[in-house]
């Protein structure tokens, strides 16, 4: 799976905001919010394709959580991302 | 997202000088009875002039935030009141405009309604030639008319 292009994050408040770039109108009641690990995530995986394995890789090494937390929490945020319409 | 508004309302302004348009939900009563708290968006472009009946997002005196009609305007002084405020004011300068609206989007619809359109001047002009009676629509519109009608239809999110 892969991100979709054209969103950019922003910090506001101290929350990392998914907007998309380009578009006329921001809308924000339809802004996506990330916490520091979903932004962390989002950055390393941004034009590439990745699964959920990769993710959760990056998490092990980056954060201390072994891989079964790590896969659960990946496969939670993959399901929120594909909600949202952010993976193609 | 819940962000306090001297932090959001910055960042709004940041994007609406880069050239967007910005939709926020409108938070307050203060513009009843067309615009209804967290029901209604307001859209929010660059300010290029402003004049007197624009529905501007100010700092005002103090550094709080208001969605206001401006009522008056001195060269760079604007006196603004929300359309649901009886006697209540707030002045701002020029400079204090964050945003002018430029639309409405209300009861959950899609589509904004511009305020360069017929409809919300039709209703400018309706509500600022009846002063005399605001006092008692907005006594109706909240006592009655929200209270037993429209209230079911939205959930307050505040």
């Amino acid at each position: 799976m892969r991100v979709k292009d054209g969103f950019e994050l922003h910090e506001i408040c101290g929350e990392m905001v998914l907007i998309a770039q380009g578009v006329e109108n921001i809308d924000f009641n339809k802004v996506v919010s990330f916490n520091e690990t979903s932004a962390f995530l989002w950055k390393e995986v941004y034009a590439c394709d990745f699964t959920s394995e990769d993710l959760a890789e990056k998490l092990c090494k980056n954060y201390e959580v072994n891989r079964d937390e790590a896969l659960h929490d990946v496969d939670a945020l993959v399901l929120q991302w594909k909600e949202a319409g952010l993976l193609v | 997202m819940n962000i306090p508004n001297n932090i959001l309302i910055p960042e709004v302004g940041r994007l609406i000088q880069q050239g967007h348009t910005v939709t926020i939900l409108v938070k307050g009563f203060s513009m009843r009875p067309f615009v209804e708290h967290c029901r209604d968006k307001v859209v929010l472009g660059r300010c290029l002039k402003v004049s007197v009946n624009d529905v501007i997002l100010a700092k005002i005196e103090g550094g709080q935030y208001v969605l206001h009609r401006v009522i008056e305007k001195d060269n760079n002084r604007l006196t603004l009141q929300g359309d649901g405020n009886l006697t209540n004011t707030e002045h701002c300068f020029t400079s204090d405009i964050v945003g002018k609206a430029v639309g409405f989007i209300r009861k959950g619809r899609k589509a904004a309604d511009l305020t360069n359109g017929a409809k919300w001047k039709i209703y400018s002009f309706i509500w600022l030639h009846l002063k005399f009676m605001h006092r008692y629509i907005l006594a109706f519109y909240s006592h009655i008319w929200f209270r037993f009608i429209e209230r079911n239809n939205y959930s307050d999110e505040s």
